[in-house]
This record gives C-alpha cells, sequence and structure tokens, in this order.
C-alpha cells in the first residue's frame, strides 16, 4: 500500500458513503436494533443519538464488523462489507476508552495499522510525525499510552485511526471520559479534522448539545429503532416523534385533546384548561377529539402581565433559576401545570413569585402529537 | 477525631498483634526452620565438618545426570503445561460468565483431586494392558502391547497434567485482564487474527505466561509422587534420587546434600523472579 | 433483506479446539478412575463391562484401609482446628496489626508452600525420627499444620482485607469493646473465609502425600500412604473405589469452600 503515504492528509473529499439497509440484530431474545435503514454522505458527519441502551454502539459494531448482523446489508463506498471481516473493512474505530496498546508507544500504536499493511518502516516513520503532528502531539512519540492525559489519549486513537487513511472514521461516545472543557476542545479538533480530510464521521453520543453543535444530520435512536434523521435545526426546531422532542433540549408538555382542526392548523383544548393553537401537518393522523400532547420549548413561551388583554394560559410565577444570559421561569398554570419559560434575564425585573401573568407561545411554534401514554 | 488516629485505632496493638502471630511462627521454627538446620547440618557433618557430600553431589556423573535430567524434564512440563493450558486459558476467556464457570471447574477439579490418584489413573491408562494399549490394539494400530510407562513421556504428560491448573490460572488472570476493545481496535486497524493474537494478546497475556511457566518448572524440580510412581528408574529424577537415598541406601547425608542443592536452586529461583510469581494466588 | 451467518476464522475454530481437548485432558483421570471403581472386573478394564459395587465392598471390609482412612480422618480433624486457629490469628495480626517487618513475616508464612515438598518431607522425617516420633500421630498433625496453615492464612487474610475495618471502629463508637467490637464487627464478615480456610486445611492434609510417604510406619499409615503402596505392589480396582472416594470428599468440599469464599474474595487454592 505504498500509496497510502504518497498522499497527504490535506487532501480533501476521500469520505466513502455509507448505506445501511433493514438493519436487524439480535441477541437471543433481545433485539438490539430493529430494521434500521440509513443513508449517509460522503463527507457527512452524522451522529446517532439516543438514551443508553438504544442500540448505538450495536449500529456501529455492525459497520464496524464486529457484530454479525442478523438481517439486513451494509455498503461502504459502494461495497457491500455486510459479511466482510472488520479487518478488510478500511474503517478507523475510536473507542469510549482509547484502545491504545499499552505495551507499546505511542509512535507504535500509530504506527501499528500501517504495519499491518506492511509499510515499510522509513516511509510509515515519515506518515507517523504527520499524524502525530495532526493531532498536535508531535514529540510525544516515545511515551506509553499511560504516560499521557485522557485528551491527549484520545489524541493518540485519533491519529492511530486516521494514519491509514480510512475513507470512514466510526466514533463510540469518544469523548464521554473527559471533563467538559477538554471535550469542547475535542469536539473542535475533531470537527476541524473531519473537514480538512473530508472524511465521513459516524458519530456516537448521548450528549445532546454535543450531537447539535458538531454534526450535519443527526439520527435519533430510542429502543433500537431510528425516531428521526435530520439536520440539527430540523431535529430541534421540528420533532419528528414526541420522544425526539422530549429527548433533545428542554421543552414542556401540555397534554389535551384535539379541539378543532382545519387544513395545516388546529387547536388543543389543554387538560388543565385554555387552548392553544397549533400546526397539524397532514402527516399527524391526529382527529378531533383524539389524545394529544403539545410540547412548547422555553424559549417560545413569552410573558406577558396579567390583564394585558392578550390571549394565552393564565399562570402564576413559582420560582426561577438564573443562568447567566437568560433565565428559566417556572409558572403553574391552572390545573396545577408547570411551564417554564426561558427569557433574556432583563425581563426578570419586577416579577416576583406570585406573580399572575399571563403565558403567550410563540405562534408556530408548538408542536402536537398523539399521546403515546409513555408519561412525560 | 483527626484521620490519622482513626487510622491508628483501626490496628491491633504491638503487642496483641505479636501475640496472636506468635502461635504460628514458633510451630514454623520448631516444625519447619529447625528441621530444614538438621537436614543441612546433616549434609555437613559426618560426623566432623565435610564438604565430601556436597562434592559427590557436583562431581558424580550420575548425579549431575540426574539433576539435568530434572531439569530437562521441569522445562518440559512447563512447554507441555503452556502448550495444553493456554487454548484452555484463551477459552475460558472467550466464553460468556457460565460457559467460564464451568471450565473453570473443569480446571480445578483436577487441582482438588489427589495427585496419587491422578498417578493412578495415568498408570490405569498407560501401562501395558492399559487402556491406550487396548484402544491401540484394538483399532489395529498395534498387534502387540506398547510400554508407555516409566519413561521420561509418561512423566512429562502426567506432571504436566497435575501442574496444568498453575499454568492456565495465571495465563487466564491476564487474558481477562485484556479488555474487548484492544483485539477490536486491532482487528479494525487492519491487522488479521493472527496478528491480533501475536501483536495484542500474547505480549499482554505474556506475564501470566511467565508466572505460570516459573511456577510449573520451580514446582517441577521438587516433584516426588508422580516421578515416583509413573516414571521408572531410568527416568529418575532429584526427589525421588533423594528419597532413594535415605529410604533405600540409607545414605543420609547424601540425601541431605541433595536436598540442601534442591532447596538452594529453588530459593535462588524464587528470589531471581519473585516479581513475576504468583505463588498462593491461584484463584478458585 | 440480506442475511448473513460468519463462520468462524480457522485459527479461531483450531484454537477453540485445542481449549476444548485441554479440558477433555484435564478430566482424563476423574473420567478414568469412577468408571473402573464400578466394573465387576478383576483386573482393571475400562470401559467396565457392567456395574458392581462389589470393590467400594472389598474396601469397607479391609481392615488395612479402614486403619489407614481412620488414621487420616484423626490427623486431619486435628490440622483442621490447630491450622485454622493458628492461621486465623497470624491473618489478623498481619493484615490488622502493628508489627515489625509484616510485609516479611507475610512471605515467610508461605515458605512451607514453596518450598519443595521433598525437601520438606526428608527434613521433618529426620527431625521426628531423631525425637523418636516418627509414625507418630502428633507427628503427623504438626507436620500436616505447618503445610496447611498458609492455606488459612491466605485465605484470611483475604476476607479480612475485604472486610471494612471501619464497621469495627462503628461499633467501638457505639460502644462495644474492642474484642465485643470483633466479635459482632468482623467476625460474621470473614467467617465463611475461615470456614474455607479450615476446609482447606482439612484438605491438605487429608491428601497429603509426601510427607506422609516419609512419616508413615509399617503399623501406622495414612490413607495416601497406603495408596502409595498399593500403586507400587498391584493395581486394583479397589484403589479405584478409594480414589473415587477421595476425590468426591475433595472436590465436594473445595467446591462448598468456593461457594463459600463468593463472600470473602480472593484467595487462593494452590496445592502442589
Ligand atoms: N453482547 C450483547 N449481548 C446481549 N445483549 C446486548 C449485547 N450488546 C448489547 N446488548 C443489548 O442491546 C441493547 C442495545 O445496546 P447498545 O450497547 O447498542 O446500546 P447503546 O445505545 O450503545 O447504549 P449506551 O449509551 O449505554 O452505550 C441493550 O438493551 C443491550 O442490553
Ligand atoms: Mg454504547
Amino acid at each position: 500500500m505504498a500509496d497510502v503515504a504518497t498522499r497527504t492528509i490535506d487532501t480533501a473529499g476521500m469520505g466513502a458513503d455509507v448505506s445501511i439497509r433493514s438493519l436487524v440484530k439480535r441477541y437471543g431474545p433481545v433485539t438490539a436494533v430493529e430494521d434500521i435503514s440509513l443513508a449517509v454522505a460522503s463527507g457527512e458527519f452524522l451522529s446517532v443519538l439516543g438514551p443508553s441502551g438504544s442500540g448505538k454502539t450495536t449500529v456501529l459494531m455492525c459497520l464496524a464488523g464486529f457484530e454479525i448482523p442478523s438481517a439486513g446489508s451494509l455498503h461502504i463506498g459502494g461495497r457491500e462489507v455486510t459479511a466482510l471481516p472488520p479487518n478488510r473493512r478500511e474503517i478507523g474505530v475510536i473507542f469510549q476508552r482509547y484502545a491504545l496498546f499499552p505495551h507499546m508507544s505511542v509512535r507504535d500504536n500509530v504506527r501499528f495499522p500501517l504495519k499491518m499493511r506492511g509499510m515499510a518502516r522509513r516511509q510509515a516513520e515519515a506518515v507517523v510525525e504527520e499524524a502525530l503532528a495532526t493531532v498536535r502531539l508531535s514529540g510525544f512519540g516515545d511515551r506509553l499510552p499511560a504516560q499521557l492525559s485522557g485528551g491527549q489519549q484520545q489524541r493518540v486513537a485519533l491519529a492511530r485511526a486516521i494514519s491509514f487513511r480510512p475513507p470512514l472514521l466510526l466514533m463510540d461516545e469518544p469523548l464521554s471520559a473527559l471533563d467538559k472543557k477538554l471535550r469542547e476542545e475535542m469536539q473542535a479538533e475533531i470537527k476541524d479534522l473531519q473537514r480538512r480530510l473530508g472524511l465521513t464521521v459516524i458519530f456516537v453520543t448521548h450528549d445532546q448539545e454535543e450531537a447539535l453543535t458538531m454534526s450535519d444530520r443527526i439520527a435519533v435512536m430510542s429502543h433500537g429503532r431510528l425516531e428521526q434523521v435530520g439536520t440539527p435545526e430540523e431535529i430541534y426546531g421540528n420533532p419528528a416523534t414526541s420522544f425526539v422532542a422530549r429527548f433533545v433540549g428542554e421543552t414542556n408538555i401540555l397534554p389535551g385533546i384535539v379541539h378543532r382542526r382545519s387544513g395545516q392548523d388546529g387547536t388543543v383544548a389543554l387538560d388543565g384548561g385554555g387552548e392553544i393553537a397549533v400546526p397539524l401537518p397532514a402527516e399527524r393522523r391526529l382527529a378531533e377529539g383524539s389524545a394529544a400532547e403539545v410540547m412548547l420549548r422555553p424559549e417560545h413561551v413569552a410573558v406577558m402581565p396579567a390583564g394585558s388583554g392578550v390571549n394565552g394560559l393564565a399562570a402564576r410565577l413559582v420560582g426561577h433559576s438564573f443562568a447567566g444570559a437568560t433565565v428559566a421561569l417556572t409558572f403553574e398554570a391552572a390545573g396545577g401545570q408547570r411551564l417554564v419559560a426561558r427569557r433574556p434575564a432583563r425581563e426578570l425585573a419586577g416579577l416576583a413569585p406570585g406573580a399572575e401573568v399571563v403565558l403567550v407561545p410563540e405562534a408556530g411554534q408548538a408542536r402536537c402529537f398523539a399521546r403515546t401514554g409513555q408519561g412525560a | 477525631m483527626s484521620a490519622l488516629a482513626a487510622g491508628d485505632r483501626r490496628r491491633l496493638s504491638g503487642p496483641a498483634s505479636l501475640m496472636l502471630v506468635a502461635p504460628f511462627v514458633l510451630v514454623l521454627i520448631a516444625v519447619f526452620c529447625w528441621p530444614i538446620l538438621q537436614l543441612l547440618s546433616a549434609s555437613l557433618f559426618d560426623p566432623d565438618f565435610t564438604l565430601r557430600h556436597y562434592e559427590q553431589v557436583l562431581t558424580s556423573e550420575f548425579t549431575l545426570g540426574v539433576f539435568l535430567r530434572t531439569f530437562r524434564v521441569s522445562f518440559l512440563v512447563a512447554c507441555f503445561a503452556l502448550v495444553v493450558g493456554y487454548p484452555v486459558a484463551a477459552l475460558m476467556r472467550s466464553l460468556p460468565p457460565m460457559g467460564a464457570a464451568i471450565v473453570g471447574a473443569c480446571v480445578l477439579i483436577p487441582l482438588w483431586t489427589s495427585v496419587l490418584v491422578r498417578s493412578f489413573a495415568w498408570t490405569v491408562l498407560l501401562q501395558r494392558n492399559g487402556v491406550v494399549n487396548e484402544a491401540l490394539q484394538g483399532l489395529g494400530i498395534t498387534s502387540g502391547p506398547l510400554s508407555f510407562l516409566y519413561n521420561e513421556a509418561a512423566v512429562v504428560i502426567a506432571q504436566g497434567h497435575v501442574m496444568l491448573p498453575f499454568m492456565i490460572m495465571p495465563i487466564y488472570q491476564s487474558l481477562r485482564a485484556i479488555p474487548d476493545e484492544l483485539p477490536r481496535a486491532a482487528l479494525s486497524l487492519g491487522a488479521s487474527r493472527t496478528a491480533v493474537f501475536r501483536e495484542v494478546i500474547w505480549p499482554l497475556s505474556r506475564p501470566g505466561v511467565v508466572a505460570g511457566f516459573l511456577m510449573v518448572f520451580i514446582v517441577t524440580l521438587g516433584a516426588f509422587v508422580t516421578p515416583a510412581l509413573i516414571g521408572g528408574p531410568r527416568s529418575l529424577m532429584l526427589a525421588t534420587l533423594i528419597s532413594g537415598e535415605i529410604t533405600e541406601n540409607l545414605n543420609w547425608p547424601l540425601g541431605a546434600a541433595l536436598s540442601a542443592v534442591l532447596l538452594v536452586m529453588v530459593m535462588l529461583l524464587i528470589g531471581l523472579f519473585s516479581r513475576f510469581l504468583r505463588f498462593g494466588r491461584v484463584e478458585m | 433483506m440480506n442475511v448473513t451467518t460468519r463462520l468462524p476464522h480457522p485459527a479461531i475454530a483450531a484454537a477453540r479446539l485445542a481449549g476444548i481437548l485441554g479440558v477433555l485432558f484435564l478430566l482424563i483421570p476423574t473420567l478414568i478412575v469412577v468408571p473402573i471403581s464400578v466394573g465387576p472386573d478383576k483386573y482393571l478394564h475400562f470401559p467396565p463391562r457392567g456395574f458392581s459395587l462389589e470393590w467400594y465392598g472389598t474396601l469397607i471390609g479391609d481392615p488395612g484401609w479402614m486403619r489407614a482412612a481412620l488414621f487420616s480422618l484423626q490427623i486431619a480433624v486435628l490440622v483442621t482446628l490447630l491450622s485454622t486457629a493458628l492461621g486465623t490469628a497470624a491473618a489478623l495480626a498481619l493484615t490488622r496489626g502493628r508489627l515489625h517487618g509484616a510485609r516479611a513475616l507475610s512471605v515467610a508464612v508461605l515458605a512451607p508452600i514453596v518450598a519443595p515438598n521433598i525437601v520438606v518431607a526428608v527434613a521433618m522425617y529426620l527431625f521426628f525420627s531423631r525425637l523418636g516420633m516418627s509414625g507418630s500421630l502428633v507427628a503427623f498433625v504438626l507436620a500436616h499444620t505447618v503445610l496447611a496453615t498458609p492455606y488459612v492464612v491466605i485465605t484470611v487474610s483475604a476476607a479480612l482485607a475485604a472486610a471494612d475495618p471501619d464497621l469495627e471502629l462503628a461499633a467501638m463508637s457505639l460502644g462495644a469493646s474492642r474484642s465485643r467490637a470483633f466479635v459482632h464487627a468482623t467476625l460474621p464478615l470473614i467467617l465463611p473465609g475461615v470456614i474455607a480456610g479450615a476446609v482447606f486445611a482439612f484438605v491438605v492434609s487429608f491428601d497429603e502425600a509426601v510427607v506422609s510417604f516419609f512419616l508413615s510406619s509399617v503399623r501406622d499409615k495414612t490413607l495416601p500412604r497406603k495408596i502409595f503402596e498399593e500403586l507400587d505392589y498391584d493395581v486394583s480396582p479397589v484403589v479405584a473405589a478409594v480414589s473415587t472416594v477421595l476425590t468426591f470428599l475433595s472436590v465436594g468440599l473445595l467446591g462448598l469452600a468456593a461457594v463459600l469464599r463468593r463472600r470473602a474474595p480472593r484467595a487462593p487454592a494452590t496445592k502442589a
């Protein structure tokens, strides 16, 4: 594989497209992944987001070849890899706990994939140095992994995974072992590297903020199924299911009954009293009279003084918590329904606990889902 | 109360500790250390001080031959145990907990079975009218009974069997310490299955291999029961030679000198390799 | 839909097979001895041509075997009591005490199981012969106690290491005396370890072959020494019956100890 060395790391656009078709993975009676289909474009950064046990790792392990799918097929760069052993898939994998070889120096770790490809030592040295420089670890080559910090170890893992120029990088919660500040630094570094190399990245995380900031698209999983695939804006602003709405970002959940429906719009009569206007796209099969849930992001709740004449939900301020630029205000509406509004801090002036207000949903921002009975 | 004071309170007082260890230490001194010193002196005084017996041990072609054979057999036993034991440890590591527990029990049942019982079984298997011979003749592979017993090969197999748990357990422990991600990472980086073993699994399990190998080697140097029952006069080992000098030839000084040399060798080996050894830590 | 199965890599399949063969090899003695002991043939035959408990009958009817078994049992019981007491006390001092050179001492305490059996046996033989005690019950009990106590020390030390010393402090802060605190807070926690140690001691003594080989006299011999003689002289199915009994006894007892030790993690089962 002499050509591996002659390509330089700055070549862009080397990413492979990935296609997952009807993937199913069962472990005995447990179905970890249930019929997932997903296409990832070349050079795309896709996050897989979901709660613990939702099957994220399983999808990744099937792609990497460590698990054999129970059904379905996998294609990478146009080639079917479903039954291909992991060592022939040419995929870089980054593990949560780094998985550096403890008995090898940093240099030998990074050289490992080159050695496995039979690259001459001299040539490999140059590639190793370049890869280490890419992750800003030049000069650390002689250390053992145990002599590095967590962030440095993860960077070595990164250097090792890109040194053989795989077109696809799989990362399983690579940053979850790092503290917040380091994690943010590494997010930027990974993102930067991905752009420069034009890599396709599939990035598993259960940190929604991480997914929202880093991804071109996000795939949200729950119970082994895909809930929604979309850009961060779509996922946050237009969740397809109540699960996605609950899982990504903060949200107020208001149970009610669909009161009136006309075309793409409707109103929901809330259980606690009051009415809310919601968009009702055709694909939401919510007939009049059916049980529904209205989701409202806190930043889409405007706070008006009581008696100002606007239409909204009468509520009383019960608490607030200050978060720098914004403040989260907790209200109690009729029927004991709690709502949170997130407003710029200056709006708090003049509001004391017990204050009576009217809460006004921002037009077009409420989302309505069928009530599934899975609780709040 | 400071943490230091609390730490002190947790410990028994000096005199109380002394009173608790003293009985066993006294028994050790009286029934272990003292007899060994007596044995050493028996090798040096006959009745006056002499190094004659050591000279005999170290110059006689016969005893040197026995030393050589003991080392060779011990080395072969360790190799045999490694070759048979490593795959068992690897199998145990690769199985889910229930399967690993079952294989673990299979490893420990022989450990818990008397060495004599095991020698008996090998006798039954290997003797002239034994199981192996009958099977070979039954299958028409051989026409008459062969002698498998009373030679070095039989000792290596039987003693290898006795020592297997000492090889398997430390290897299993070091294999268990390798997280699943490491072989997976190696595979994803392009290593073949054999390369994963050569580059990752083997180097990381080497501490267990070294510990097992040394323990088997050292213990076999002084092994008595199996060589006595399975080995013949032509495969005499150190322990059987010592026993013969003392119980048959009644040559106490020579037996004592041989014992002293064996003891010093074993202690030297243990001292040299103490870092790697895990005596008293073979887990159930 | 495309269902795929991947056969294990040939190298892995071969390694697995080697592992399974290794396990079978480990089980050979047990798998051979038990069937032979219940076969009807006078001469050892495998596989047995029928079922008979004749050899167990012969065994029970033979005063020589019974004497040896009783003698071994007597020794083992005394050794168990003695080494459990000595070993538990020593473990307490070594893990919870204040001793100069405690570390060196914990190594020294293991010497009897690390030193070559043959050397220990010959030394004790010389020692007890000079005292005119060779073959006596006292000699056997003392010798086996030296060999068995280290196992008790290791097992109980492990149990103590797992038991939180703060519990005793807590008990004392609630008004218990030092000794009452030990009895109520620590002892219940380490008891499984102590019992496991006692079981080890019993089995070590009952199965001990090398020291017994030298210390036994024509009249007073232990069961292993008796088996030794039989094996040297003539291999009969009675030995298979004894071996079976011995195996089930050891495996049963040590299996029990293993279950007990689940609660007292990390301790050994070494036996050379
Ligand atoms: N080897 C296995 N054997 C049996 N069940 C498994 C196995 N691996 C995963 N599972 C099950 O499959 C489901 C999905 O697991 P998976 O590890 O993919 O979840 P995840 O989304 O990665 O969770 P986490 O965020 O906790 O890492 C879980 O219910 C898990 O218990
Ligand atoms: Mg996971």
